[in-house]
């Protein structure tokens, strides 16, 4: 039987990650809580690691952050509460099943093309930080990152995974657009292509494999990006494990802090 | 044939000519008949020709020489199309139809302009998809999109040239191209240049139609993805712009130009050339709306052609010469830099491996 968790959290975070959604998504799962509820939900702005620390020192099980911002994490290195970042895209099902597509075709030879449109007056730092989770999540994280512009209207950047892959990332501020993400990887002889869209729709996220021999639409899941990170915070609080999104998290604020000095020298 | 149409002279009658223009011209009998083809190969000549019921010769002299040619079309060899154009317009032929780039300086740009405005002769360059209708439906309905628009991506995907050819024609010849070695920097310019110059050069009037300061371009980086193809970063005047092209056996080709601003946007995404597939289909969205043009019957190769009888005919006004002569700085521009461009990149890559 599947172990029922109660849920706080604060406006801020219920607005932007749709929270009373995703619980209503997931009766058997996850109910409104109190103060001592066993998962909290915090939004990602400034102090989201302080809240996060102050959530656990309270006894929260387990912590969902929307969006982060960039952060310095190390006062949650040593926890043993997991901590899921809802970011914007990593968590749409699509995603996780594109992984061994991805990944197989994740050599010197591929070119890695990343692209978000964002609506107007985003946050460029968030946005950045959804990107690389994406490109983590799905390949392999982004070891090198330069930028070629950034300004009010999006970006232009280059990066390579430890693989020698190259990537192009974009992004472009845009309201005339749906919210949304793709990646595509292209090789010589075959590609991967994945569109994901906002975390708060269950339109799903498609993924097309394509070689010499024709293109294949993998299956298509109507499930929003926000219900699967509730999910996965609750399997990994009933596992007792801790997931690995600091982690990769750290890496990528890292290296937006690299490459952002490379465009300031540019 | 009739009396009543238009009679074609063909300089080149490689896969271009085979798979392009005289299945096009097959769906057009009504305008034009093919007199005579030439080829530096006298049997592709006679191969070609004979295809349609039309003389050969491997001699451009004697085509131009010939009174029934009234319309010349050239698809030689990049390096032949001033001459042949400059010879066209002195031959006295009704209008020409030029393949990309029509020539490859500004100098002869501009001795074509000069001989075609002594000689009255009406002029296009074979930049298709500037006469496709959903290109054309798209420029009637984007409002103020050139000036609103901030970035401009123009992306294909190409998967090799024979699998669209095949399906058009049945091809004679084709060219045979020779392995490269790409860490050389001077090959890795030369396949940008090439890519920009033979590829990226069909679009890159529709980039410029958005990019009103075209003059002042900044190339921002250069990658030359596996096998071939180009990825470029571009800052031109205000715009931001990528150009990007790679060439995979994918099943999924792709050819998009897209203009987008703060609250409107345009895709077009259009039809693989040769195949005749219909035109290309537009969306211009603003916000949760979406207008949507095409995909119209014909696509811009047929668009082209029938615009070169209205100029034949004298019942359409001839394009304004200086404009293609900005497309074509505007492309030798971006190849040139960005041929710059990966030279660098790729002579530093090879240091530090050799460091």
């Amino acid at each position: 039987m599947t172990a029922r968790l109660t849920v706080s959290a604060s406006s801020d975070a219920d607005s932007e990650g749709r929270i009373g959604q995703a619980l209503a998504a997931l009766p058997m799962s996850l109910h409104p809580g109190g103060e001592d509820a066993d998962l909290v939900g915090l939004a990602g702005g400034t102090d989201w690691v302080s809240a996060a620390v102050r959530a656990i020192d309270a006894g929260a099980r387990g912590v969902l952050v929307v969006d982060p911002t960039p952060a310095e994490v190390r006062a949650l290195r040593g926890s043993t509460v997991p901590v899921v970042l809802d970011g914007r895209w990593t968590y749409n099902p699509a995603v996780l099943d594109s992984v061994s597509a991805f990944t197989a075709r994740n050599d010197a030879e591929s070119l890695i093309e990343v692209r978000a449109d964002v609506p107007v007056g985003s946050d460029l730092d968030r946005v950045l930080l959804s990107q690389l989770a994406l490109i983590r999540t799905a390949i392999a994280p982004v070891v090198e990152l330069s930028f070629d512009r950034c300004n009010s209207r999006g970006w232009d950047a280059r990066g390579t995974l430890e693989s020698g892959a190259r990537v192009a990332l974009a992004a472009i501020l845009t309201d005339a657009l749906e919210p949304a993400a793709s990646l595509r990887i292209i090789k010589p002889d075959d590609a991967v292509r994945l569109t994901v869209p906002d975390p708060a729709t269950a339109r799903p996220g498609h993924v097309v494999v394509s070689s010499a021999g024709g293109a294949t639409l993998l299956v298509t899941k109507w499930e929003s990006a926000h219900r699967v990170a509730w999910r996965t915070l609750h399997r990994l609080v009933t596992s007792e494990q801790l997931g690995t999104d600091l982690l990769g998290f750290e890496h990528d604020v890292e290296l937006v802090r690299g490459g952002r000095t490379a465009l300031s020298a540019a | 044939m009739t009396p009543s149409t238009l009679g074609v002279g063909i300089l080149g009658a490689g896969p271009v000519t085979q798979a392009i223009h005289l299945p096009t011209l097959a769906r057009l009998t009504d305008v034009f008949h093919v007199v005579r083809v030439m080829d530096v190969d006298p049997a592709v000549a006679e191969s070609v020709a004979g295809r349609v019921g039309a003389a050969w010769t491997a001699d451009v002299d004697e085509l131009l020489a010939d009174e029934e040619v009234q319309i010349v079309v050239i698809c030689s060899p990049h390096q032949f199309h001033a001459e042949q154009v400059v010879a066209a317009c002195r031959a006295g032929k009704r209008a020409i139809l030029c393949e990309k780039p029509f020539a490859m300086s500004k100098a002869q740009a501009e001795e074509i302009a000069t001989v075609a405005a002594e000689t009255r002769t009406p002029i296009i360059v074979g930049a298709m998809h500037t006469f496709d209708p959903g290109w054309l439906a798209a420029k009637a309905h984007w409002d103020d999109l050139i000036t609103t628009s901030h970035t401009i991506r123009y992306s294909i995907v190409l998967p090799p040239n024979p699998r669209f050819e095949d399906f058009a024609t049945e091809v004679a010849t084709r060219p045979q191209w020779p392995a490269a070695d790409r860490n050389d920097p001077d090959v890795a310019a030369g396949m940008i240049y090439g890519g920009i110059m033979g590829l990226a050069i069909h679009d890159l009037p529709l980039v410029r139609a958005f990019c009103p300061d075209f003059t002042d371009v900044e190339v921002l980086s250069c990658t030359l993805p596996y096998p071939a193809g180009y990825l470029v970063n571009l800052r031109v005047g205000q715009k931001d712009v990528q150009v990007s092209a790679v060439n995979s056996h994918s099943w999924e080709p792709e050819w998009t130009v897209e203009a987008i601003g703060d609250s409107s946007a345009l895709r077009i995404d259009f039809s693989p050339s040769y195949v005749q597939a219909g035109s290309a289909t537009a969306v211009i969205r603003r916000g949760w709306e979406s207008e949507v043009y095409g995909p119209y019957a014909y696509n811009g190769y047929e668009g082209e052609w029938r615009f070169l009888a209205e100029l034949a005919r004298g019942t359409a006004e001839p394009l304004d010469i200086t404009e293609l002569i900005h497309d074509l700085t505007f492309a030798l521009e971006v190849a040139d830099k960005s041929a710059a461009a990966v030279r660098e990149a790729t002579a530093a890559a090879n240091e530090k491996v050799m460091a």
